[in-house]
């Protein structure tokens, strides 16, 4: 590789000025989708397919683009239908919704890229972004997800937003648990279906036991970072790296940096 | 299609709304960062237009003007509403565009989109979307590339490639530039 320095690129001033003027090409996307999305569903352009997983088929409803709603309880799909979209929509496959779905299911894509949240209200919204960048196989607590979404004290309010998140396994609510890391609801249907989601990402018994009897933080004396209990980046095997503490501030108090890989701040 | 085509064909197709949004937006965007006078007062702005243009389709009725003539005076009713709601007059940034004498003004923006915009629009999707984030957004390679999903050295070559183009272009179409 050269060692001399790359000459800086760059551009008259007056034609910066104008490109200034347009849009950030993702912003510009985004808005697109949404537009769509809300014009599908005023115009009632919406359909449904199934697909399976470990837990049983769900059902989704999309505009061929975004996804609108998803359920399991296919018996009670035509109440949730009028419930949440005012009529029901009538099957429809779509191979670029699968595609989507397939990415968001391994992992590859975010589920609020592919999911229209548009009618929901603002903290909802930013609940469910923030709820979907928590990666597959790993967990967080509700005031993880409240303190993420902008409102630390809303631990209650966040659990309520992810009690009504209207697309379920696209934006993956059941990887958000209590402060204890014991499971806690799922509309989904029920603990016992959010433990068997989880154990099909890998979560096992065993690693719920050990978080449930692991300090709330972490500190790793190699590296003066700490850590949420739940951080992939840990050795669990070896406490005698660790350095418990009981909150944020005793963390930071005693010069710890949060990590990067599970933000616990 | 012909845009009152378009206008009817979205009051029932979503993806008509999406062709109508494709042609407007960049036009409604100029306008909205025109007033905001930054980038995210500009999107808070044209989402919101765009959001109460779909709820007031229906009843929209096409009376020969450009379609986003209609959706400018949205964002301008939107500016002055925030700008009452703040106490205060929204900065206008665009000295060159008289907002007097709306929505004329708007018809002639669309007609004196300048030759950049022309150029850039010519580049092929990913050049164009890496010069408006590096120069217009001014935003580093670093984060170009964590946006787009590409690597820093990926966006730093598609920036020389996209400038060279964009230099061509400009050169050829009779535009004078300075370096």
């Amino acid at each position: 590789m050269s060692m001399m320095a790359e000459p800086e690129i760059t551009l008259p001033g007056h034609v910066r000025q104008e490109l200034a003027y347009t849009a950030d090409p993702g912003f510009a996307a985004r808005l697109r989708a949404e537009l769509r999305a809300r014009q599908a569903r005023n115009t009632r352009n919406l359909s449904w397919f199934e697909i399976e997983l470990p837990v049983g088929p769900i059902r989704l409803v999309h505009d061929g683009e975004l996804v609108h709603l998803v359920t399991r309880d296919l018996k009670r799909f035509d109440a949730l239908a009028h419930e949440g979209l005012g009529f029901e929509p009538p099957f429809g496959d779509s191979r670029r919704v699968r595609e989507a779905l397939s990415a968001v299911l391994a992992g590859r894509r975010r589920g609020s890229d592919v999911a229209f949240l548009g009618g929901l209200s603002p903290f909802q919204q930013a609940v469910l972004k923030v709820t979907a960048t928590i990666p597959k196989g790993q967990l967080r607590p509700y005031h993880w997800v409240a303190r993420h979404a902008g409102s630390p004290g809303a631990v209650r309010a966040a659990g309520t937003a992810l009690g009504h998140n209207p697309v379920p396994f696209v934006v993956p609510c059941h990887r958000v648990v209590r402060s204890d890391w014991t499971l806690g609801e799922y509309s989904a249907g029920g603990t016992e279906v959010k433990e068997q989601v989880l154990r099909a990402e890998g979560v096992t018994p065993e690693r719920l036991d050990w978080l449930q009897h692991a300090p709330r933080y972490i500190g790793q004396l190699a590296t003066h970072e700490f850590c949420l209990a739940a951080c992939p980046g840990l050795d669990e095997e070896d406490p005698a790296l660790h350095r418990p503490f009981r909150s944020l501030e005793e963390a930071l108090a005693e010069g710890y940096v949060p990590c990067e890989t599970c933000r616990p701040l | 299609m012909d845009e009152s085509a378009l206008v009817a064909a979205a009051k029932t197709s979503p993806d008509a709304f999406a062709a109508l949004y494709d042609r407007t937006q960049p036009e409604v965007y100029r306008y909205a960062y025109s007033l905001a006078g930054n980038h995210a007062g500009a999107e808070d702005l044209t989402a919101e237009a765009y959001r109460r243009a779909l709820n007031h389709l229906p009843a929209y009725e096409d009376r020969g003007r450009p379609f986003a003539a209609w959706l400018c005076t949205i964002v301008r009713n939107l500016a002055r509403d925030r700008g009452r709601k703040a106490g205060r007059e929204v900065p206008l940034m665009d000295h060159d565009q008289p907002v007097d004498g709306w929505p004329g003004a708007a018809v002639e923006l669309a007609e004196r989109r300048t030759l950049v915009q022309a150029a850039v629009a010519r580049l092929p999707d990913v050049q164009r979307q890496v010069v408006v984030l590096r120069f217009g957004h001014e935003r580093s390679c670093r984060e170009v590339a964590e946006q787009l999903g590409k690597s820093e050295a990926a966006v730093k070559q598609l920036t020389y490639r996209a400038v060279n183009r964009l230099r061509e272009i400009l050169v050829e179409a009779g535009y004078e530039h300075d370096g």
